[in-house]
């Protein structure tokens, strides 16, 4: 970017950059700027990606108010721990929805725990098919083709990576609910990645 | 396990592994390459899994989050971490560089006494040792602009450390900081943000000197850019 310079009568250079607009940066472009303080810059950041954290959450918990105080939990610590983020080894939205899906997690199991204790309930509920959905999803392309992409897979593969990713579930209880050994989930995990990559043409 | 531990990548990246089983993986992580690749692909994956299932945040969550990041501090970068660390914001001064300031700036120091009575304590020490040096050894350039503010910019080649130093500086708008800038080859290079209580401010340059044609200071957003965007309101030439 090279400054423009203007003539001014009094001999002072008025210097103007030819910046770019928050709307125009990328995302890593914006955290990056969040990494130094930039408040604008972090609330362009939260309007593009609050949908999906959000979203996102609210499918793994479920529950309404909790996935409101998760969600904020995680845009602040975007937030606080901007400087953390390193271009080089994955997209801003890797890093900010990996942030998303390990604290809903976290908390989902927190919670299965609790209650296991005092109802010495089993595993949760399996019922998380893909479109099993809360009233508010828009149907938009992103969701459109990750349907088609899952649909791509074998329903085992599928059924490994929905029960795991949106219903929280370790690989174990998965296990347990596909009853299946653990070697073959952790290969239909894996495999199942594997051709959603492909498939999304993904790369990072 | 061992013979599996490779086939973990995919159960990672979906967070479908316990507590411990996470620890040890991220161990094995830290010692293979190939796994850290297949980790990084899969969250990409994991991501547009995720993103697939957006929905509309409810409504105050926003007003929330804005108005708790104002009050929440960000952790710092790490040594050579991606975030620069030139932004070092240069705070108000101890009596000793006030009195060193009004010297510099030529003023009376009756003017620097006034001042000593209504500043605060907290201080950049780094920052004001420099000053003193400089002002005892080094070379000074006058900063004009259109506000009209005095200032001056006190600089050592040998050391490659210079300080600005300005009286009357208005405290900074909300949300903005004033940010030094040094020109080499016509191009601004960022040396560090700085504000001002209205009455002194100074700041040291985190940028290297050398080859400096001019020296300069503009308003920008609260924690600094890469390149001006505002008007230039102090300019020293070299």
């Amino acid at each position: 970017m090279t400054p423009h310079q203007t003539g001014e009568p009094n001999g002072v250079r008025s210097l103007r950059a030819v910046g770019s607009s928050p709307a125009q940066m990328t995302l890593e472009g914006l955290l990056t700027r969040v990494a130094k303080g930039d408040q604008a810059a972090y609330a362009a950041l939260y309007d593009r990606t609050t949908p999906s954290v959000y979203g996102l959450i609210r499918r793994v918990l479920r529950d309404p108010a909790q996935s409101e105080e998760v969600a904020q939990e995680v845009l602040l610590e975007v937030w606080r721990t901007a400087t953390r983020f390193d271009a080089e080894r994955g997209s801003a939205n890797a890093w900010i929805m990996t942030m998303a899906h390990r604290r809903a997690v976290d908390r989902v199991r927190s919670e299965q725990a609790a209650r296991a204790r005092d109802d010495k309930v089993g595993v949760r509920d399996a019922s998380v098919g893909f479109d099993e959905v809360a009233e508010e999803v828009e149907a938009r392309l992103e969701h459109q083709q990750v349907r088609w992409a899952l649909d791509q897979l074998t329903d085992l593969q599928r059924e490994a990576v929905q029960l795991a990713y949106y219903g929280g579930h370790t690989y174990r209880e998965v296990a347990e609910l596909l009853d299946a050994p653990l070697g073959t989930v952790k290969t239909r995990l894996r495999d199942g990645f594997i051709r959603l990559r492909d498939t999304l043409g993904v790369q990072s | 396990m061992s013979d599996n531990i490779h086939l973990l990548a995919g159960a990672y990246a979906l967070d479908a592994l316990t507590v411990d089983e996470r620890a040890f993986y991220e161990r094995h992580l830290s010692v293979c390459e190939a796994c850290r690749f297949e980790v990084a692909e899969y969250a990409e994956v994991a991501a547009e899994l995720g993103i697939a299932a957006a929905a509309t945040p409810p409504a105050g969550l926003r007003a929330r989050v804005l108005t708790e990041i104002e009050q929440t501090r960000q952790v710092s970068a790490t040594p050579g971490g991606p975030a620069s660390l030139s932004r070092r914001v240069q705070r108000v001064l101890t009596p000793v560089a006030a009195v060193l300031v009004a010297l510099v700036i030529g003023l009376s120091s009756a003017v620097a006494v006034l001042w000593q009575d209504n500043q605060q304590l907290e201080s950049a020490v780094a920052g004001e040792r420099v000053l003193a040096e400089l002002v005892a050894t080094g070379r000074s350039v006058p900063m004009t602009g259109p506000s009209g503010v005095p200032a001056t910019f006190v600089f050592d080649l040998d050391r490659d450390e210079g300080v600005l130093v300005a009286t009357g500086l208005s405290a900074p708008a909300q949300g903005m900081t004033y940010q030094l800038w040094v020109f080499r080859d016509g191009q601004p290079v960022d040396a560090g943000v700085f504000g001002s209580d209205g009455h002194f401010a100074t700041a040291t340059a985190s940028e290297s000197l050398h080859d400096a044609e001019q020296v300069a200071v503009t308003m920008e957003p609260a924690g600094g850019v890469d390149q001006p965007t505002g008007e230039v309101l102090l300019v020293g030439e070299f």
